[in-house]
């Protein structure tokens, strides 16, 4: 059953079209990876889907009510801390706070040292990972992340693999753009390609 | 979902307070240079008074607006608002409320030394006078959140605010000025009550255009 179809949806910045007909659908379960040269259109398609920005025409139906999107940029307030942050981001889902969860998820992404401290202060590596604590402690049905191993070390990206590796095997629905093929192509169910405005589905191997 | 949203504007606010010791601090250079700039008699005080506090007002309420909105776009935390489920016309009355509160605890601050600086009698009615401020106030912050929102996604966004927002507060500046003169020197109040009018109009009209179109002028 699919739960976001897209229809011939079309962008453009300045007279410059971005996305031109893009049309795809998804499926309850996908992991789809969204790749494409730089300005390609990706950032641009995942915040049309997560309703941040408008389309100038198309069509999009999505049957998921609770969509999360986490972008290039931290996207949390810099003067609170990540737990401030994390209590504010369930707010405004109007989902309930859970201490423990919350203080597991700190524990899990190894910022329970930063829980308190003003997130102006904590490196990209630390927010980035921070972005990870949001998914997992949040109720979504449907995850759009922007380069979710962006500014990750090493033992950050095995942290992130772990996590789309639990979401995968729990067949929750993905959306991410990461410009590393292969590890893309590990994750994913399905990989879409953004070339000219339009969107390719690529083969799986 | 309101208050959860008036919260977190005064938590990023008073965590930083940012808005706050420069607004004080631009309120209190504005009444030193006035008190340096006028050396008349207390009662000639009295009457230039209304203008000279709505000009403080006006100018410390800008600086609000551009921390407020500069909260957000730091982390581009404004985008994780817009993604969430929550009504966007909420967004902007608790930008509106919140600007409200915290211009309001700034002219606390800055009332004593006005009065105290330009020699100004205390009024009667004080009622009267705290209806007056808290009107203009509204007024004031209701069509800088609208526009701060507008110029949100624009780089020039510092500029533009003050560009627009200074011709389109002329209304609300004149009927607070008058409304104020006439309560400060005890006039009727059925001899200025339309400047109060004059006021809740516009709060009426803009309050009604923030809350229905601030999803659509936040949108990228």
């Amino acid at each position: 059953m699919n739960v976001l179809d897209v229809r011939n949806v079309t962008k453009s910045f300045f007279g410059k079209p971005v996305l031109d007909g893009v049309s795809f659908s998804v499926s309850e379960g996908d992991a789809i990876s969204l790749a494409g040269a730089n300005g390609a259109g990706k950032t641009t398609l995942l915040k049309i889907l997560s309703g941040i920005a408008s389309k100038d025409s198309g069509e999009i139906h999505c049957t998921f009510p609770t969509r999360l999107y986490l972008g290039h940029a931290p996207g949390i307030y810099a003067g609170l801390s990540p737990v401030e942050n994390l209590r504010l981001i369930l707010n405004l889902y109007a989902q309930e706070l859970d201490e423990s969860a919350l203080e597991r998820s700190l524990s899990d992404i190894g910022l329970e040292q930063h829980r308190n401290r003003p997130s102006r202060v904590l490196s990209q590596g630390l927010l980035q990972r921070l972005k990870f604590a949001i998914a997992s402690l949040l109720q979504w049905d449907i995850l759009l992340f922007d380069e979710p191993y962006a500014a990750l070390d090493e033992e950050g990206q095995s942290l992130a693999e772990s996590f789309f590796k639990s979401w995968t095997e729990s067949r929750k629905t993905v959306i991410c753009v990461d410009h590393h093929s292969e590890r893309a192509l590990a994750m994913a169910s399905r990989q879409l390609v953004l070339e000219n405005g339009q969107l390719q589905e690529a083969e799986q191997s | 979902m309101l208050g959860i949203l008036i919260k977190k504007e005064l938590l990023t606010e008073f965590r930083s307070k940012e808005s706050f010791i420069t607004m004080s601090a631009f309120s209190m250079v504005i009444i030193v240079s006035f008190a340096f700039t006028f050396t008349t008699a207390s009662g000639r005080f009295a009457e230039m008074a209304p203008g000279l506090f709505w000009i403080m007002v006006l100018f410390t309420s800008v600086l609000g607006l551009q921390r407020s909105f500069a909260y957000e776009s730091e982390f581009d935390a404004f985008s994780a608002l817009l993604s969430s489920p929550v009504d966007r016309g909420k967004i902007f009355l608790a930008k509106w409320i919140s600007g409200c509160i915290v211009l309001a605890l700034i002219e606390l601050i800055a009332i004593v030394p006005f009065m105290l600086f330009l020699k100004i009698d205390i009024p009667e009615n004080l009622l009267g006078g705290i209806g007056i401020i808290f009107l203009g106030n509204a007024a004031i912050m209701c069509l800088g959140s609208f526009l701060s929102g507008l110029a949100m996604r624009s780089r020039l966004s510092n500029v533009i605010v003050p560009i627009l927002l200074f011709p389109l507060l002329s209304p609300v500046i004149i009927a607070s000025v008058k409304s104020t003169g006439g309560w400060m020197r005890g006039i009727s109040f059925t001899n200025w009550d339309t400047w109060i009018y004059v006021l809740a109009s516009f709060i009426a009209v803009f309050g009604l255009l923030g809350y229905a179109l601030f999803e659509h002028i936040t949108e990228e």
